[in-house]
């Protein structure tokens, strides 16, 4: 599982139950298992002050009283290269244990809750969860992994907004020149039952005049169309002036292994990089 | 005395249980499978007494106002093939996240949607 940044390998029965842009709440059969939620740290960090603050919430909120404990020999193995403090709570059916982290690498500061209700199965779990964690790369890239989704892009993109529907998830970022926006549709069998892509694409994503291409994109049926303003001196101007962007190109391509519409659409005030389009699409994979 | 008291609605079933519960169909549901493999619902609706008699009053029929009909897409006739009185919410979930290849949670997402609106609307109960 890879979100914004944070990456780390979690038991295949625990799933997704709540997605922030920095939050995460891993759920196993319905009930919370895994709280996780993160932020860059200007300045100075101080565990203390943040352990105190999570016992204020606590308190506040759910009535439980957050102690400080001395960090588990397990979880202090798997995080050598952390700076971190461990804490505990005791709800009436549920009880927690969890850690403060901080990177000071990346200047991270992570905080991660496991809810327990068999602490020794648990203990095993969160110690391999710890050990395979990471909160940095050193290739300027970012990892967004969730659910059957697996996308790479560089870290000069953030994320904007994030929309998980059934039949349809989407996932859009923004850097200062480009708009980069990721979906996944499905279950193609149905969506493409009575349409084909080009007809398919016309209705999604409401394509303006400009004729889709088709192609075959390492074997999947694939279509693109790019949107760009007459190359007049007037048009790159006013291209300019106005508020939406004046390039844009899009591709979609159908996984029939996956049952699935995959979708990326890049837009900017100036012209598209083509290099960079194909490796946003190389990068965006059904797991 | 409070004035605007809150209804109490009984025990809420939480998530885990709910996906526990077996859906069971309405015996006074008419089923027609279309050309199509779609299934369209006929179902009964309950009139409001002072609707029922606004209605005789102006000499119309009470019959056209007492069903309603409801056209199932493939998915929707899909969930409703898996109901048999026997599968549990997560089982038809399982069942259906695997015909069509779709993510646990995205399956579960849409199946309880698609079971609270058949629910809403007295298609189905759950026991």
């Amino acid at each position: 599982m890879a979100w914004n940044g944070i990456r780390f390998m979690a038991p295949v029965n625990w799933q997704v139950g709540t997605i922030g842009t920095r939050y995460l709440l891993l759920e196993e059969e319905s009930r919370p298992v895994l709280e996780i939620k993160w932020a860059r740290i200007k300045g100075a960090f101080s565990h203390k002050a943040h352990l105190h603050r999570l016992a204020a919430l606590h308190g506040r909120n759910l009535g439980k009283a957050v102690r400080e404990s001395p960090l588990p020999p397990g979880w202090k193995k798997a995080l050598g290269g952390y700076s971190a403090k461990a804490f505990s709570w005791r709800g009436k059916t549920v009880s927690g244990k969890g850690v403060i982290l901080y990177c000071p690498t990346c200047q991270n500061a992570t905080l991660i809750q496991f809810y327990h209700r068999d602490a020794s199965k648990a203990e095993n779990a969160s110690e391999r969860l710890l050990a395979s964690l990471r909160d940095h790369r050193q290739d300027n890239k970012v990892v967004w992994s969730v659910f059957d989704i697996r996308a790479t892009i560089p870290n000069t993109f953030h994320l904007v907004r994030q929309r998980f529907e059934p039949g349809k998830f989407e996932l859009e970022f923004m850097s200062k020149a480009q708009k980069v926006t990721l979906y996944r549709w499905g279950p193609a069998s149905i969506l493409l039952c009575d349409r084909d892509l080009v007809e398919f694409a016309r209705a999604m994503l409401h394509i303006s005049p400009v004729e889709p291409r088709s192609l075959s994109l390492a074997g999947s049926k694939a279509v693109e169309w790019n949107v760009t303003p007459p190359p007049s001196r007037w048009a790159h101007l006013w291209g300019r002036m106005k508020a939406k962007p004046s390039f844009q190109w899009t591709r979609l391509w159908h996984l029939e292994e996956k049952n699935c519409i995959f979708g990326v659409r890049i837009e900017g005030k100036r012209p598209l990089d083509t290099p960079f389009l194909d490796r946003i699409c190389a990068g965006y994979e059904s797991l | 005395m409070r004035v605007f008291k809150k209804k109490n609605r009984g025990a809420q079933l939480t998530r885990a249980e709910s996906l526990t519960c077996t859906p069971v169909k309405n015996t006074r549901i008419r089923e027609a499978r279309l050309e199509t493999g779609e299934v369209l619902l006929t179902y009964p609706i309950r009139i409001r007494p002072w609707i029922a008699n606004l209605i005789r009053r102006f000499g119309w029929g009470i019959n056209r106002f007492q069903s309603k009909k409801l056209h199932l897409d493939e998915l929707g006739t899909a969930v409703w093939d898996l109901i048999d009185g026997r599968r549990s919410v997560r089982q038809v979930i399982q069942r259906l996240a695997k015909r069509y290849q779709l993510h646990p949670r995205e399956a579960e997402v849409a199946v309880t949607r698609f079971l609270r609106e058949l629910g809403k609307r007295g298609l189905i109960g759950l026991k």
